[in-house]
């Protein structure tokens, strides 16, 4: 037999084991077995209850994402030279040390240049950064990924101008698979689903989602924050579900602030209705709106500056009067840093900020320190806050 | 994907490498096991064969020569593995030498099938994947409930859905099959 007939012979097999053999099919497949003993045994073993015992219940997806792990890791020791990011890493430190001589040329040249931030400290902003989770336990790292196609059987994920498009193949399929989307601390991630429905992923964030995104089931499960630009369908709403609230949309734009870590539960209204369900009771939003649930599952509304809430997903840090605390965890997401306290009260002091999130972190703790009785010291990968 | 025969492979590239990798594991996996049943050890001498396929980073014209290369490399790598572990001579000479062409096609067949079967099961929960198997082997459902102790419901919910995902991923198995003839 040649190569070549492989791929009919699996064919004929798989439909004999389904039960879905032509007439035709029947007969080719019976000459295919008469033809050497060797293949009448193979046909037989593939119906044997202990071969499909074993192709069933083998639990391969594991086995295979453990075996890769380590052949991932052996190539990445052995070759590092070949690996994307290291050659990205050089290129960084080749820069970085370029702007260090040109800060101490700089320093040495103006010597009456406040000196006070020369300790060596490195906070880079986040970037574009994700795990994909297949619903099959597989995992795909996104980082250092772009403008790739892969295809997964029922949908197809493709990578586009740093948007993750991810579009289903066939019509009707089996629904109760989720992948899910793990943005870290120091990422963000923009997805786009087969109805056109657009969801930007904050820092520290999942989402998950159907693996396929069909009409009867637009269900997605949220931690973290997102924000969202849904597909108008009436007939087929749009449902975020978060562990605090439910949200049931027609086709809208909103934010939802939903962190395991922090007090509150904000929804907040761009365009368009929304509903919250919260304890079996429904609360309808309106636009430029925002409902917060806290802790003990007390419901408010009120009428908010949308601009605060969805700002970041447009590239800047925004914060109206708002508390040290808030604003340093929401910095330590980005840039990926600890905070420790160590005057009281610290915690309570004010700011208002609108920066650039692309920038360094230098420049957002210098504004803070010229603006109140605040200054910060760098450790490892935590900033000390104490008082002026 | 109409036309995947000269579908060109680059294992130079990391991702169409990994791709490749996990496309094959499973049937690798099953195909070296015939030839010695240790999984364990299977699974570092197919780690080695895929660490030298990265450091030749060849590329391959389509998937019918590639995968022609990879089994004869893991049925080589199975028979020196034999040869110097001197686990079983007679085993050995039985494989080596009687081995026809034919015989290593058909251990490709029975893989693949195994590794498509497997892939299709793959996202069924266990429970499922029980409830099924028992009803493919003949038992009735009052057979399983009592095996498995479960109710009968549980069952026919486990049946039901297991058909409605399964013949989905069958019928797309098989148009996949399909579209590549060339092989």
């Amino acid at each position: 037999m040649e190569y070549s007939d492989i791929n009919k012979v699996k064919q004929l097999l798989i439909k004999k084991l389904t039960g879905q053999l032509s007439k035709d099919e029947k007969n080719d497949l019976e000459a295919w077995e008469k033809y050497s003993p060797e293949n009448q045994k193979s046909a037989r073993k593939i119906s044997t209850s202990e071969f499909l015992e074993r192709a069933i219940l083998d639990n391969n997806k594991n086995l295979r994402q453990k075996s890769w792990n380590n052949l991932h890791s052996q190539i990445k020791k052995k070759y590092p030279f070949r690996s994307k990011s290291f050659i990205w890493a050089r290129i960084a430190a080749t820069v970085i040390l370029l702007i260090g001589i040109g800060t101490i040329i700089y320093f040495s040249v103006n010597p009456s240049q406040n000196t006070e931030h020369t300790d060596t400290y490195t906070f880079h902003p986040g970037c574009k950064n994700a795990i994909f989770q297949f619903s099959n336990g597989e995992s795909l790292d996104l980082k250092d990924l772009s403008n790739f196609t892969i295809e997964k059987g029922d949908y197809k994920l493709i990578s586009q101008e740093d948007t993750l498009y991810i579009k289903k193949i066939y019509e009707e399929i089996y629904e109760d698979t989720y992948n899910t989307i793990k943005v870290p601390r120091g990422g963000e991630y923009i997805v786009k689903l087969d109805d056109e429905t657009v969801i930007y992923l904050n820092s520290e964030s999942e989402l998950k989602i159907p693996t396929v995104f069909s009409k009867e089931n637009r269900h997605a499960y949220l931690k973290g924050e997102a924000y969202f630009s849904v597909t108008h369908d009436k007939e087929h709403p749009f449902i975020v579900e978060t562990s605090q609230m439910k949200i049931k949309v027609l086709g809208t734009k909103f934010n939802i602030r939903c962190y395991d870590n922090e007090p509150v539960c904000a929804a907040t209204l761009v365009e368009g209705a929304i509903n919250i369900e919260h304890k079996n009771k429904s609360y309808k939003v309106l636009p430029g709106n925002q409902i917060c649930i806290n802790q003990e599952g007390l419901v408010s509304n009120k009428e908010v500056e949308t601009y605060l809430y969805t700002a970041w997903k447009d590239g800047r840090l925004v914060f109206e009067n708002a508390p040290l605390s808030t604003i340093m965890n929401e910095l330590g997401r980005w840039y990926n840093f600890d905070v420790t306290y160590n005057a009281p009260d610290i915690e309570d002091m004010h700011f208002t900020i609108d920066v650039k999130k692309y920038g360094d972190l230098s420049k957002i703790i210098s504004l803070m320190e010229k603006m109140n009785k605040v200054k910060f010291g760098f450790k490892n990968q935590s900033i000390i806050v104490d008082k002026k | 994907m109409a036309n995947r025969n000269a579908h060109i492979i680059d294992l130079g590239n990391i991702h169409v490498f990994q791709q490749e990798y996990e496309a094959h594991f499973t049937a690798l996996k099953h195909f070296a096991m015939q030839y010695h049943p240790d999984e364990e050890q299977v699974c570092d001498l197919l780690q080695d064969i895929w660490m030298k396929l990265w450091e030749k980073k060849e590329t391959y014209i389509n998937e019918a020569s590639f995968k022609t290369y990879l089994y004869r490399t893991v049925r080589n790598r199975m028979l020196n593995f034999i040869r110097d572990q001197k686990i079983n001579e007679e085993r050995l000479s039985q494989l080596s030498f009687e081995e026809s062409e034919d015989a290593i096609i058909n251990k490709i067949i029975e893989s693949e099938i195994y590794a498509l079967i497997n892939e299709a099961f793959s996202e069924l929960p266990d429970s499922c994947k029980r409830v099924y198997l028992e009803s493919l082997k003949g038992a009735s459902q009052k057979e399983i409930a009592e095996k498995l102790n479960i109710s009968i419901n549980t069952i026919k919910k486990h049946i039901n859905n297991a058909n409605h995902y399964l013949k989905k991923r069958l019928e797309n198995i098989l148009s996949l099959l399909l579209l590549l003839k060339g092989y």
